[in-house]
């Protein structure tokens, strides 16, 4: 009162809790006087205070005169508590068996929390745009004389406007153009540069692609951002990396980009976007327009808009139309516009569409990632584990089915129902899986930042993530459930008369079913040891293969990006040489494990043209061939090379591998130097042969390639070292480069870490069905440990019995453990030929893999074995060695 | 006797509905105690035993007009019983008859301490 009738908005959190567990016909009368105070104290106090307090008075409201039935069951709720203080009992009671359960438990609810968050991070790729759902990439396919040569991307740039025109469904398109090999970005301040950074996540776009891909501007606009080629978008990181932290948003400040692409230099700020999402197929930090890209006189000539394939193109279509509908009016676009020359070369280009959501995990068209494998083999894993739980939980529960059994037949002879003692297991049941769920929440919290190291994520455990919630709540309410439901209707079917007698064999007449989960659970694991052990097996393989060049003594020196002199280059070189351990320098325009240079057609001279094929062509200069140690099987590496010619290319000729021989019908190696190749148009006369050698990773067969000369190239420089004062060396060469190639940074490696760089998703992979492998098999073994450590327990008297009458300790182990190493032998003969199939369909992907042999099956069964046994022994032996008077005396 | 035992609490706010009237309501009951005792009374604590009350049938209550300082609910006014003024009446008769047998030397020897 007190003329307080300003009317102010109460904390919606708290309003909204009140409002869920308040009684519906106390509402009204508690929310308006809480509501009434607030607006009170709002006036006297301030905002602050008054939510305060709001908030503290909807918690004291929290009492049980306010708060209605929040939970709706048919269970009689006392019923449940007598329930659960029963179950209670029994957990502290058997703790060992508590304990078995609920950590088993917690293990496989973890391994899901985990497995679910690392899925949920790959399919909400490329998810998270306004527009996702609309927006696709063109791809082209080419066929020569009706043989697919390969799906990619790359489009030329005329296809932007001409895609747009041929479909009207096309709301929108955007031409993108990568920054290949990155740039050097440098702030400039008063015409004085800082220190320059080497950025790789630059990208030419269309002013479309901000719409289409739905930026954030924090700064500048987004309608004009564009316009001028000379303007530049960064993003949030990027700001804070050239302009400090506190800085204000930097529009209209100047950076200067040196690169290959585009025009080199200065870049106004016209816009701050909020950092490019990381789970997306593109890469982004610094966008520049494509009217920059576009002013490169090389695009100016004719048919260049078709010639020149380094565009890629994105679409976003009209919401009324469907794919299939675009793709039909698209498809032949390119007769349209390249037919006569595509008729030409008995050549067909088809175009498709692929929509950005599935680009990341299911673009096996153009070879790029494709792990919906991985995807899949995770969920399985985390099932399987969860499951190896809960049999742990049916096992144990139903083992001890002959303990309980007196309880069970007392409660019936009191007049207890059926309906009653199935209630009563299903508690506890319920108790058992909330305590794992708690327990397993704790370990995925623990567990989640070191996955995430290991794929280089951040990653946390997001407790208001829909997924999470989902599982944690089915772990807790269904989970019981599935796990209980069969020990219940086991316990409850007892006959009172039986039970009450005493009869032990009850639960146990139906062992076949207990019998069938172990040797499940042990299959689920011979098949995690198998599968760990593979992976290791051939990525070590695909290490330690000879990729047929020098990898181990090779340093990598990454040449400058900005342009340089000629004779910077050549000073760098002839200091680096003149370094007592270095044994060669080579300069090529790309490295193995870095790609081909251009991918282009060819065919044998006085073939037909249909006969074209697709080859790589890279360029090399005369050291390049004895730096890798490159054998040649025929003719001459370029160590003579004519550098005075009217085409380089075409007097030096090209040196081509083994697999160009047999893909274009040259004969035998010494029958190809006297034959001739038309490469895109020119002829070219073979000059050598070299021996195949892996310029890609082993996931890949060798292609045919070809190596053409250059003079010098600054794009890689290959350094082989003689591998003494390493250290020193490679100082002593960033010294030169710094000094010859000033504003650019040095990157250097070793070959052999640059090229296994390229199975870093093998190696992640392998990491983690490694860890989760240790998960499945303690599960297992845990659940193991429980069903000897019980049925031990039970047999404690005959044991006892045994050893008076003079058995050997040996004799009983033997004796107890001979059941269990069944069941096991059984899991292993299953496991085998299932392990077979899944890991020749694993190593189906690569190229070069392991041969599949008894090793790989023989040591994980064996090492199975060696664990199960431990467990089993572990406990037999304990009994066996314990005092027969123990188990006797007791009556 | 069970329903005619009175809480301390119980009391205090059955008297203050009676002070109030015909404006008794949550926040003006709240406020008065405060006011009168200087307790730190909070509304759950005077709502839980306007529940108390009402379930032992010594006060009723009915709706008022909404307010906009409410956030548009209505007040919900209180007002004693019969039965609950007899209750009232009751423990106040009980209190003065233990204050009559009270001898008058505890008043007189009490006060010099």
């Amino acid at each position: 009162m007190k003329g307080a009738s300003q009317n102010y908005i109460p904390p919606k959190y708290a309003k909204r809790f009140l409002k869920w567990y308040c009684k519906p016909d106390l509402y009204e009368d508690i929310s308006g006087d809480i509501e009434e105070d607030f607006n009170q104290r709002y006036t006297s106090h301030g905002s602050r205070s008054a939510r305060v307090k709001y908030t503290l008075d909807v918690i004291r409201f929290f009492r049980p005169f306010a708060v209605r039935k929040l939970f709706k069951t048919q269970i009689n709720i006392s019923m449940f508590s007598i329930n659960s203080r029963i179950a209670l009992r029994n957990l502290g009671k058997h703790k060992l068996y508590s304990f078995i359960n609920i950590s088993g438990l917690a293990l496989g609810i973890a391994a899901c929390l985990v497995i679910a968050h690392y899925v949920a991070f790959q399919l909400s790729f490329d998810t998270s745009f306004q527009h996702s759902d609309k927006l696709y990439r063109v791809h082209m396919t080419r066929h020569q004389s009706g043989v697919n040569q390969g799906t990619d991307p790359n489009v030329g740039f005329g296809l932007g406007p001409a895609i747009t025109e041929a479909a009207p469904e096309i709301e929108k398109a955007s031409l993108i153009h990568f920054y290949y090999d990155g740039a050097i970005v440098s702030k400039v301040k008063d015409s004085i540069a800082s220190t320059p950074f080497q950025e790789t996540d630059l990208i030419f776009v269309e002013p479309a692609f901000i719409d289409m891909f739905s930026l954030e501007f924090l700064s500048g606009n987004p309608k004009t951002a564009l316009d001028n080629p000379n303007s530049v978008i960064i993003t949030e990181s990027i700001w804070r990396k050239y302009f400090g932290e506190n800085a204000s948003l930097p529009l209209g400040e100047i950076l200067n980009i040196d690169g290959s692409w585009g025009e080199r230099g200065a870049f106004t700020i016209s816009g701050v976007i909020a950092d490019f999402p990381d789970n997306s197929h593109l890469a982004v930090d610094i966008l520049l327009p494509m009217s920059n890209l576009m002013k490169d006189s090389q695009y100016k000539s004719d048919g260049a808009a078709w010639g020149w394939s380094n565009f890629e193109l994105y679409v976003q279509l009209i919401p009324q139309t469907t794919e299939g509908l675009v793709e039909e009016k698209v498809s032949g676009l390119m007769q349209k516009y390249v037919g006569e020359e595509m008729e030409q070369n008995s050549e067909e280009r088809v175009l498709s569409l692929q929509s950005i959501q599935d680009l990341h995990l299911r673009s096996d068209v153009t070879g790029e990632e494709g792990a919906m494998n991985s995807i899949y083999f995770l969920v399985l894993i985390g099932a399987f584990i969860l499951v190896i739980a809960w049999i742990n939980f049916i096992n144990l529960s139903t083992a001890k089915a002959a303990e309980r059994s007196r309880e069970v037949g007392v409660k019936k002879a009191m007049g207890a129902l059926k309906k009653q003692i199935i209630q009563q297991f299903l508690t506890e049941s319920f108790w058992l899986n909330l305590f794992a769920t708690i327990l397993g929440v704790f370990v995925a919290f623990l567990l989640l930042p070191k996955m995430g190291n290991i794929i280089g994520e951040e990653f946390k455990l997001d407790l208001t993530n829909q997924v999470t919630l989902i599982l944690i709540g089915s772990m807790i309410f269904i989970g019981p459930l599935l796990a209980g439901i069969y020990p219940a209707f086991v316990m409850s079917a007892f006959k009172t008369t039986d039970s009450l007698k005493g009869n032990k064999n009850l639960g146990t007449s139906k062992v076949p079913l207990r019998k069938v989960l172990v040797v499940f659970q042990f299959v689920i694991s011979t098949l995690m040891i198998a599968g760990t052990y593979v992976v290791s097996e051939q990525l070590d393989y695909m290490r330690n293969q000879s990729t047929g060049f020098e990898m181990e003594k090779i340093l990598i020196v990454q040449g400058p990006r900005t342009r340089v002199q000629f004779e910077s280059f050549q000073k760098f070189r002839n200091e680096t040489s003149a370094l007592a351990a270095v044994e060669s320098f080579a300069s090529s325009r790309s490295i193995p494990g870095a790609g081909y240079n251009w991918g282009t057609e060819m065919y044998k001279f006085g073939a037909d043209k249909s006969s074209r094929k697709s080859v790589s062509v890279t360029w090399v200069d005369s050291e390049f061939i004895p730096t890798y140690e490159l054998e040649m099987i025929a003719g001459r590496d370029f160590s003579d090379p004519i550098n005075e010619a009217e085409d380089v290319n075409v007097a030096n000729g090209a040196i081509i591998n083994e697999a160009t021989l047999e893909a274009y019908n040259l004969g035998t190696p010494e029958e190809a130097l006297g034959e001739k190749l038309v490469i895109s148009g020119t002829t070219m006369p073979i000059r050598g042969v070299t021996k195949d050698h892996n310029w890609k990773s082993l996931h890949s067969k060798i292609t045919p390639s070809v190596f053409m000369y250059t003079v010098a190239s600054k794009d890689y420089f290959s350094i082989k070292l003689n591998m003494q004062n390493t250290e020193e060396t490679i100082s002593a060469i960033s010294g030169f480069y710094a000094e010859n190639f000033p504003g650019n940074p040095i990157e250097y490696h070793f070959m052999n870490d640059f090229f296994n760089e390229q199975y870093k998703a093998d190696r992640e992979f392998g990491q983690i069905f490694n860890s989760f492998a240790v998960f499945a098999i303690v599960a297992a073994c845990l659940g193991l440990f429980g069903l000897t450590a019980f049925s031990m327990l039970q047999k404690a008297k005959e044991i006892g019995i045994r050893k008076v009458l003079g058995a050997k300790m040996s004799h009983i182990t033997y004796l107890f453990s001979k059941n269990y190493l069944v069941l096991i032998l059984v899991a292993n003969g299953l496991a085998i030929p299932l392990s077979y199939f899944s890991i020749e369909y694993w190593l189906q992907d690569f190229a070069y893999k392991i041969p599949i042999t008894a090793k790989l099956f023989i040591i994980p069964v064996v090492l199975l074995m060696f664990i199960a046994l431990i467990t089993i022994t572990f406990q037999t032996i304990k009994v066996a060695r314990s005092n027969p008077i123990k188990s006797l005396r007791a009556e | 006797m069970k329903g005619t035992n009175l809480g301390e609490f119980q009391e205090l706010v059955l008297l203050t509905i009676g002070t109030l009237y015909p404006n008794a309501y949550g926040v003006g009951i709240k406020d008065e105690i405060r006011e009168t005792t200087s307790r730190k009374v909070t509304l759950s604590t005077v709502h839980a035993a306007l529940n108390r009350l009402e379930k032992k049938g010594l006060i009723t209550s009915s709706f008022g007009e909404a307010t906009k300082i409410r956030g548009g609910k209505r007040k919900r006014f209180f007002t004693i019983t019969a039965y609950g003024l007899k209750t009232l009446q009751e423990t106040r008769q009980q209190r003065e008859q233990l204050w009559n047998a009270i001898p008058e030397q505890v008043f007189n020897v009490n006060w010099q301490v």
